[in-house]
Order: C-alpha cells, then structure tokens, then sequence
C-alpha cells in the first residue's frame, strides 16, 4: 500500500513536469484559476498568466516527486501500531504529514526563486506593507496556528502518558510523529510565508501585481494544508489513552465510545469553520478584498472573464489601482 | 498604488516623494498606514535603496511619515495634524506684526497674495 502511494504520487508528479498541458489546457487552467481568484486575464497579461501557473504547475510535480521520496522512509520507519495498516492510527498518517509538508515547502520555495523578466516601462507599487494576513484571511490563519499547536501539545501530552505508561507507545507512535509533523509545518509555513510576502514584486501595471498577489496567495494557502491536517490527527491521537483505557492489547468500549465522539466533535468543528470561513467570502479572494477593494467589489457583481482587446475588463486594477 | 516611469525628465525621487505626498494629502494614505520598507520599495521599483531612502528622509522632515523604529515607516500626517500646524502658523504670524506694529489688513492682504503665489 505504502509502495504503492509513493509510486503514484511520485508518476503524478514527473506527469506534471514532463508532460505539461497543451496550449488549450493551460488557457482553461488559467481561466478556471481566474475564476476561483475573481480576476479578470487582461490581453496583454494572457501569456504571462499561463506560464505562471504552467510553472507554478511543474513546481508541484517537483514537490510530489520529493514528497514522495521523503515520506516513503517516513512512512517505513514509523511503527503501525496496533492495527497495521489502519488508517487512523497506521503510519500512514505522518507520512502523509510529511508528504503535504513537502509539496507546500517545495511550491513556496519555488514562489521565491521565481525569476521576473525585466520590466522596461512604467513600475508598479503599492505604497502600503503587505503582512501574511493580507494574503491568508485572518480566520484561516488563526485556525492553522491552534490546530497546529495544540496538535504539538496534544503530542506531548501523548508523550509524557507514553513516558509513564509505556506500554502505550505501539498505539501512540504515529500521533506522536504527527504532532512533531505539525509543529514543523508551523514553524515553515511561518518561516517560508513571511520570506514569501517579504519578495519583490517588481511589476508593469496595476493588473500584473494584482495577478502576482494571487499566484502568492496560492503558495501560501498550500503551505497551511500540512499543519492544519497533523495538528488535527495529531489532536486526536490525545484521545489515544481514553480508546485504550491504559491497555496496550485494544480499546475499552467507553473508550471507543469517547474516540468517536470526539472524532464527530472534530469534524462539526471543522464544518463550521468552513462555514465561518465562507460567510465572509471564499478564502480564495481575502487577498482582493483587502488589497484590491475596488476589484473586489467589481468582481462580485460580474464573474471574471477572459477579456480582448475591444471589452472592457471587470475585475482588472487599473494604473491607480481602481477598477478598470 | 504609485508608479515610477524611468524615462520620464522628472527623476525617480522627486516622482516617488510627488507621488507619496500626493496620496499622503489626498488621504489615500491615512495617517498610521505603515509604508514598504526601503529595500522592498526599491526592488519594487527597480531604484537604488538610496533614492528611496533619501525621500522618506526629507518626507519625515515635513512632517508627513514619521519612522518608529522597529515598527517601520508610518504616515504621520492627518487633515487635523495640518491644521494645527496652520492655525500654530497663523498665530506665530499674527504675533510678528503686533510685534512689527502692522496693519492687520495689509497684513491679511500680503498673507493672501503670498499664498496664490504659492
């Protein structure tokens, strides 16, 4: 099973990198990107967009083949505990950790490292900071930061009740390793997140700042998957010692009872952040409606659009960073 | 949002502290809205962190940006902070031509043309 995975997640990603989209692919996937960030593709922006997220494309093929060639020795020395290859206390789970943590690093370093061709006209900048919850809505954010630490702390506590009780420590072993997973996307999504909003944004209209802002917002919504998923199981794995009573050979049936619970508890939580999250607006376009008000003002009434030369553009920033 | 045209006659410091200025006063920038840094503002615009450096220098001498330390640059200038200074201005004036013995008409009348002229 594990085997299997890596291979899949590694053909996955050389499939991205060697085999890139067609010409038509790339402007679907552009346009359909366009659409989930509420900005309009102006003309002159068209193939710079698409070679972005063509790139932005490859750069996670890359992730996926390194996540999987990181995760699989993961996933090989954590042991299974009690139930071999079970999902929810297999050692699949760090290794899955570690596989997301891998991708998202990769993606954020490959954000960094991008190259701007040199701009000969006018340059754009906007003359305010930017802070990493202009790009990640402040929810989002502090959702990740507790989950993540508490899912560190939740592994700790596991610790030190594996410490007195060792005979737990079949069972609490992929919590642990989820928790130390989470604390370490916690710590890149902050370190790889601030580099990433503290870059360059060398710009030649309004529009390509715009469009670098959601390239960037991208990036790091992917660096939040690794903590928030390892912090949650991590989290979980806390309930370990009520699901086996102070046994090592199998769960107490008030045990059982309380691991579900808790595990249905995790989940409404979850519901409802999402459904917090989404009544301020997708997550997606926090970054329009903080650093780009007027477009996002536009971009809610009309749908983004690929636009030509002879329409006007909705949703597009103009030279002073109005709706044009 | 500013832009800096590198083939415009106007050199680069006199657009960015025109430009910053400009939406300073017009409010587009409210007072405590923190400015990029110099180096991030500079590779922004592809001008030398000196020049950058140099306007926020002579913008914090009139008063408009004031720099907190590790806290960054931020907007000091606010329509009520001007006001003050004009009124403190206004009463420094008033006090020089009691002191000079002049007409306050006249006075009104100087003050008058030398503002149009400005």
């Amino acid at each position: 099973m594990i085997w299997f995975l890596a291979a899949l997640a590694a053909a996955a990603g050389l499939a991205l990198i060697f085999f890139p989209a067609s010409a038509r692919g790339r402007a679907r996937g552009a346009d359909r990107f366009a659409r989930i960030v509420g900005l309009a593709i102006p003309p002159q922006l068209t193939g710079a967009v698409e070679a972005s997220l063509a790139r932005r494309s490859r750069v996670i093929g890359v992730g996926l083949v390194v996540g999987a060639v990181v995760a699989l020795p993961v996933a090989l020395l954590t042991p299974s505990g009690d139930d071999g290859e079970g999902l929810l206390t297999g050692r699949l789970w760090p290794a899955i950790g570690v596989f997301v943590l891998v991708v998202g690093v990769v993606s954020g370093l490959g954000s960094l490292l991008r190259r701007r061709p040199p701009i000969d006209g006018v340059r754009y900048a906007r003359t305010t900071e930017v802070r990493l919850d202009d790009y990640v809505a402040p929810f989002e954010l502090g959702f990740v930061r507790v989950v993540a630490a508490l899912g560190a702390v939740g592994a700790l506590a596991a610790g030190i009740r594996v410490a007195l009780q060792p005979e737990l420590l079949g069972p609490s072993i992929p919590f642990l390793a989820a928790g130390v997973v989470a604390a370490i996307a916690l710590v890149a999504f902050e370190v790889v997140g601030r580099r990433i909003v503290a870059a360059p944004q060398p710009s030649g209209s309004p529009a390509e700042l715009a469009w670098n802002d959601a390239l960037r917002m991208a990036d790091l919504r992917d660096l939040t998957i690794a903590p928030s998923m390892m912090g949650a199981f991590a989290l979980l794995g806390a309930a370990v010692p009520f699901v086996t009573g102070g046994r090592a050979d199998g769960p107490n049936p008030i045990g059982a009872a309380i691991m579900a619970g808790l595990f249905l508890a995790v989940i409404v939580a979850l519901v409802i952040c999402m459904a917090v999250m989404y009544s301020k607006g997708s997550p997606q376009t926090h970054f329009l409606r903080r650093l780009w008000p007027a477009v996002a003002v536009e971009a809610g009434r009309a749908a983004p659009q690929r636009v030509d030369a002879r329409t006007t553009a909705s949703g597009t920033p103009s030279t002073d960073g109005s709706v044009r | 949002m500013l832009g800096i045209d590198p083939k415009s006659p106007v050199p680069p410091f006199e657009q960015l502290r025109q430009r910053l200025m400009q939406q300073i006063t017009s409010g587009e920038l409210t007072a405590g809205s923190r400015l990029p840094t110099v180096r991030r503002l500079a590779e922004d615009l592809g001008i030398a962190p000196n020049t950058v450096a140099r306007c926020y220098r002579e913008l914090e001498a009139s008063g408009a940006i004031e720099t907190r330390g590790r806290n960054g640059t931020v907007v000091a200038w606010s329509a009520d902070s001007a006001d003050r200074e004009i009124e403190q201005a206004a009463r420094g004036f008033a006090d020089r031509v009691r002191a000079l013995g002049g007409d306050p008409t006249r006075a009104l009348e100087l003050a008058r043309a030398a503002l149009a002229g400005a």
